[in-house]
């Protein structure tokens, strides 16, 4: 079966084993050495990722934007290629979504503004 | 059975739906201002929407994925930030003008002029999207949103002219005032074709788990939910031409619009149609806040469901919050109501290229809709009438501005 | 070929201006045309006051908004070049129509209801027949 990294891989939605969403594809990596040839190894997910998308002039504040409102920094959040379940629409991966640092924004979020709201 | 059962229900939802300030605020303008003679606007405005909310149903039964996110599928980041950022101030900004329609309502009913209307409907809205559902939301929205047929029953006792009214039908060169008429032109057909509409449309088909089977149903539903609802704008406009024409009055202002009922029904025109601007205009803040959230988390693949507890769907309820928030700022910090509703609808004319090319693009992309394409007659249409729309905007917004 | 870009790209924004600016006929008739509705507008408010169909609130707001709009009419008439003949009848027209909506303002607010009778009567109706007919309603 033949896949088109862009088409199906890169900017897809990610689903947890339970088909919950994780996240989309912000950036494919691929380990490339001179004794293997080049592998598709990683999904990268995150502003950082995102941030180095975009035209040169741009990267500035999407990266200073990611790195402020990231609890995790500086560092994008990696999801090996190895754990894909299922190809689709979705791309589901054999994680479990409510522990996976992918959903940490989503959790940080939750604790400290969305949770301190009643009702929530 | 169940089908017709479901038919009748989409397109009473539709109905109830459909007016809210844009479309109230320029339609009353245009038969103000000029009579039947801008009719064609809404019609031209409201077919192209029957196109656009049917391909968004289809696109959603078949590719199981409701627009927003389908968008970033198919053409990526970062060329997916220009529909977002574009797409998500414009909602903030007609959010704004539907929260000064509800305030303006409030005003209308108690009449107190209280400055703190504006933050307190906008705290009425956040709190039913923070505790309901999505089907309560729709459904009540649209079951209270029928209110709005009181315009066209009004119309019916007016006896107008419908030969005179279905000459207005057709697009005809101004007699008078020409800037301001393709402005209002302009305005009326960026009220009908409002983006946050699809992207609220899909979302929905979504989570209603809609599949192929749904596709037929949906084409009817669109097509009668949306022209009923623009015979609701053809109402209002017929109702303003009788009422304001013959008496002199031009709508300079949102507080004269309040006078176009009670010439027909006395007192009980004057709260009927208080409580008609409140409610529509307070369903479609609903719908907007939701459809920027929607815009948002679908983007960046976040969770995103109305239908679960704002904790479950953090980022999500974010977003509409702060989209709530933002509304609520510009209203308080006083900018004239119908100014907004009508630059904000110019605008929506003006950047509806961004919004719907890479839409026509997905309807005829098989990777998504599979044997449902496009017909050539779908895309032409569409293609003809947002072109002419951001034509004609280009043209007459700068012209107004210099003007006033 | 630069120049002749530049040539465009300047007589095109000044096309644009000239049509955006207004005649001197298409300006005056605009203020009339903006005083008109605001008198009819405080009629109509006064008539439906006096027929108990609007609330006090309402009228009496609405009323004070058509002075405020008349007036800010005058300030900006005061800053624009129109020939001094039209000037002072449009200045004078804005302040007749002013005084009679902040009379019917007043008398909205002391519920005088003969008074806001009286008043609508003897202000100037528009012709509703002329109107429709121009407009092509009937």
């Amino acid at each position: 079966m033949e896949i088109a990294v862009v088409r199906d891989l890169l900017d897809k939605q990610l689903i947890d084993r339970d088909g919950e969403a994780l996240g989309r594809a912000d950036g494919v990596v691929m380990a490339y050495s001179a004794d293997a040839p080049p592998r598709i190894m990683y999904f990268e997910l995150g502003a950082q990722t995102l941030a180095r998308r975009l035209p040169r002039p741009f990267q500035g504040v999407l990266a200073w934007l990611g790195h402020r409102l990231s609890p995790r920094g500086s560092s994008p959040y990696r999801l090996e290629v190895s754990r894909i379940i299922q190809l689709g629409r979705t791309i589901k991966i054999d994680i479990d979504g409510t522990r996976s640092a992918a959903r940490e924004t989503e959790r940080w979020v939750r604790d400290h503004i969305i949770g301190r709201i009643p009702g929530s | 059975m169940k089908k017709l059962l479901e038919i009748t229900l989409g397109i009473v939802t539709s109905i109830g739906g459909f007016l809210e300030v844009g479309s109230l605020a320029t339609s009353a303008q245009a038969g103000a201002a000029f009579g039947y003679q801008l009719i064609w606007a809404i019609v031209l405005g409201t077919i192209c929407l029957i196109f656009l909310v049917e391909m968004s149903g289809r696109l959603a039964a078949v590719s199981k994925q409701p627009l927003a996110g389908a968008m970033r599928d198919r053409f990526g980041y970062p060329f997916f930030l220009i529909p977002l950022v574009a797409m998500s101030l414009l909602g903030v900004l007609v959010l704004a003008s539907e929260l000064g329609g509800l305030s303006l309502a409030l005003q209308l009913v108690t009449g107190a002029s209280f400055p703190w209307w504006a933050p307190l409907g906008a705290f009425a809205a956040w709190l039913l999207l923070w505790k309901g559902t999505f089907s309560i939301i729709e459904k009540g929205a649209s079951l209270f949103g029928l209110i709005t047929l009181v315009f066209v029953v009004a119309a019916f006792r007016l006896h107008p002219d419908w030969t005179r009214a279905a000459a207005g039908a057709l697009p005809s060169m101004p007699r008078h005032e020409p800037m301001r008429y393709w402005f209002i032109a302009v305005s009326i057909m960026g009220a009908s074709i409002a983006p946050y509409l699809l992207y609220f449309y899909s979302a929905g088909a979504v989570e209603d788990k809609w599949n192929e089977t749904d596709v037929p149903v949906n084409r009817i539903t669109a097509t009668f939910g949306m022209s009923f609802g623009g015979a609701l704008s053809v109402a209002v406009l017929v109702v303003a031409a009788l009422v304001l024409v013959p008496r002199g009055i031009r709508i300079e202002r949102f507080d004269q619009i309040a006078l176009i009922l009670t010439p027909i029904m006395g007192r009980s025109g004057f709260f009927l149609f208080a409580a008609a601007l409140g409610i529509a205009c307070f369903g479609a803040m609903l719908e907007i806040a939701l459809s920027v959230a929607y815009l948002v988390s679908q983007g960046f693949g976040w969770k995103w469901t109305e239908d679960a507890r704002p904790r479950d769907v953090a980022r999500f309820s974010l977003v509409y919050t702060a989209t709530l928030i933002g509304g609520a700022i510009i209203v308080i910090v006083g900018v004239d109501p119908l100014a907004i509703t009508l630059m904000s609808m110019a605008l929506t004319s003006a950047l509806l290229p961004i919004a719907i090319v890479p839409f026509l693009i997905l309807m005829n992309d098989p990777h998504f809709v599979g044997q449902h394409r496009n017909g050539w007659i779908s895309n032409t249409v569409v293609c003809a009438i947002v072109g002419l729309a951001f034509v004609l905007a280009v043209v007459s917004i700068p012209l107004e501005l210099m003007g006033s | 070929m630069l120049t002749r870009w530049r040539v465009s790209c300047a007589a095109l924004i000044l096309s644009l201006v000239a049509c955006g600016g207004k005649s001197v006929a298409e300006q005056i008739a605009e203020h009339d045309r903006v005083r008109v509705s605001w008198e009819q507008t405080t009629r109509f408010v006064g008539a439906e006051w006096a027929g108990l169909a609007i609330p006090d609130a309402y009228a009496a707001r609405t009323l004070q908004r058509a002075s405020e709009e008349l007036r800010s009419d005058s300030e900006a008439l005061t800053k624009e070049k129109l020939p001094s003949g039209d000037l002072a009848r449009l200045h004078a027209a804005l302040s007749i129509v002013r005084a009679r909506a902040d009379s019917l303002a007043q008398a909205v607010r002391a519920r005088d209801r003969d008074a806001v009778i009286r008043m609508v009567k003897d202000s100037p109706r528009a012709n509703a027949d002329s109107l429709l007919r121009q407009a092509a309603l009937r």
